[in-house]
């Protein structure tokens, strides 16, 4: 089941874009650098679990909290660790040589969940032999919060993406 | 609305503001200041690539006397900043889906004032038109940034754009080798030992592949700057980069350097490291790496995708820092591809 509506509004409250430096605001803790880079590496290893499918699937889930949300323009809204891994499963070509989410870009801000941010993302089919390709762009938005296991992803939303070439995985 | 002041470039533009901050007395640099610097050139692209809050979000990412300086034309201060980022630098036309400017393999160092760094562009057209996919544009090379530490952060104190260009002629193949025994399934190597790495240990391993890749590119130094990211006794093992060649088995820095040996000069960019993953182990740290190499566009020729992959990476931390232990490259093969070469292997193989 659909948890937590609130975060719908995070899109419009918090990637107001200002360009300028976020200053934390009441309510707000500060992040450290070891937060940024451990949210950044969080966002990495998205991109390792879902192109390696490694742990059958569980390396891509565990990126999520337990009870964590993808939602994206091509596919519904998945939520839990299970949904989650059953995602990554089903990446057909996956394996640990296979290369195809490349992100970039990666804005982070503290917030009162945790912290916010938002990374660009190409999806590059490029394989030895065959002509490479632009399979689909866009940007993700993201919600983290702090568990004890570290930081994890609460939401991601993939519904600022363009149309992907060819349908399927 | 005021008029954009447009000055006209040539395609070789200096590089002394860059190259004289470098040279003079640097101030060390925190953690959180790489970061928020990181941070910065993140929201740049945010920023340019939505023309968010009508241009104001771009100039304010600059310092109050920040300049912009393009192959087209520059821009100096708020209210240009500002105009240039709503009229767009290259187009008109703002990205379908506000997404475009791709920022890989960011360098930054201390300087005089405050801090510099490098970081490479290459421009994406994302469903542009509704057309499905996305086109690798004609547009990339790098930037060239001076920062400076404001009362609100940190700010581009200068940000110039330098197109891609090769003073040597370009390669006709993969430059990198590639290896075909299957690349490790990703494991945790916490638990077999490693200790915890700081921010500073994460900045510095990130930068040694980034600082790889301008070596590489350019060939700095005969190759020094390439062979600076390894250690001494640095390996990195491949099979021959085109069929029936010398198997790749390079030990040490000095062999090492003979990889980037190519003077191309520093406006040529082609190996775009992303999604740098990296764990503490007992050796120091491990890591991985995504790899595209890109053949910008030139002489009528599209910007294309020459190959892909990942490095594999052990790190030790020596006398003098961070440095790559050993690397391998594995060119991306998908789950299909791997059976039909196990298969036709299994098939090849002598009756017993």
């Amino acid at each position: 089941m659909r948890k937590g509506l609130t975060v719908v509004v995070f899109g419009v409250c918090l990637f107001t874009a200002t360009g300028g430096a976020q200053q934390p605001a009441g309510g707000v803790t500060e992040l450290t650098p070891l937060d940024y880079i451990e949210i950044q590496q969080l966002a990495i290893r998205y991109a390792y679990g879902l192109d390696s499918t490694a742990d059958n699937g569980y390396m891509y889930a565990d990126v999520f909290t337990s009870d964590g949300e993808f939602v994206g323009r091509q596919v519904p809204l998945t939520q839990g660790r299970e949904a989650l891994a059953r995602v990554a499963r089903s990446v057909r070509k996956g394996n640990p040589m296979y290369v195809r989410h490349f992100i970039a870009n990666h804005e982070i801000h503290p917030s009162p969940e945790g912290a916010t941010g938002k990374v660009y993302l190409m999806v590059v089919d490029v394989e030895e032999g065959q002509p490479s390709s632009i399979y689909i762009g866009g940007r993700y938005e993201d919600v983290y919060v702090k568990t004890p296991q570290g930081w994890r992803i609460k939401r991601r939303d993939a519904r600022n993406m363009g149309t992907p070439r060819n349908p399927g995985l | 609305m005021k008029t954009l002041r447009i000055v006209l470039l040539g395609l070789a533009l200096p590089l002394v503001p860059y190259q004289l901050l470098r040279a003079q007395a640097p101030a060390a640099l925190t953690a959180r200041d790489r970061i928020e610097i990181n941070q910065l050139a993140a929201r740049y692209a945010f920023a340019l690539d939505t023309r968010a809050n009508d241009g104001i979000a771009f100039a304010e990412l600059f310092a109050p006397d920040g300049e912009f300086v393009g192959v087209r034309g520059s821009a100096k201060g708020r209210d240009q900043l500002a105009e240039l980022a709503r009229s767009g630098i290259i187009t008109a036309k703002k990205p379908d889906v506000g997404v475009s400017h791709f920022g890989m393999n960011h360098v930054i160092e201390p300087a005089a004032g405050g801090a510099v760094g490098k970081e490479y562009l290459v421009m994406v057209d994302i469903a542009e038109g509704g057309k499905p996919g996305g086109d690798f544009s004609s547009i990339g090379g790098h930037y060239e940034d001076a920062y400076v530490k404001t009362a609100n952060g940190w700010r581009f104190k200068r940000r110039q754009f330098i197109p891609m260009k090769s003073l040597a002629p370009l390669p006709e193949s993969a430059t990198v080798p590639s290896i075909t025994r299957p690349a490790a399934a990703f494991a945790p190597v916490t638990a077999a030992g490693g200790g915890q790495l700081t921010a500073d240990d994460y900045l510095a391993i990130r930068a040694l592949a980034h600082t790889y890749a301008y070596g590489l590119d350019t060939g700095a130094g005969k190759g020094s700057l390439y062979a600076s990211v390894f250690t001494e006794d640095a390996e990195f093992h491949g099979p021959p980069a085109v069929p029936g060649g010398k198997p790749f088995d390079a030990k040490g820095r000095e062999a090492l350097r003979q990889f980037a040996l190519v003077d191309r000069g520093s406006a040529y960019v082609r190996h775009f490291m992303t999604n740098h993953l990296i764990e503490p182990s007992p050796e120091g740290a491990r890591g991985k790496v995504y790899l595209l190499v890109i053949d910008i566009a030139q002489s009528n020729k599209p910007t294309s995708v020459n190959m892909g992959g990942h490095y594999e990476d052990v790190y030790v931390k020596t006398a003098a820092g961070w440095r790559i232990k050993t690397r391998h490259f594995f060119r991306s093969k998908s789950a299909q591809t791997l059976k039909a070469e196990a298969d036709a292997a299994a098939g090849a193989s002598p009756a017993k």
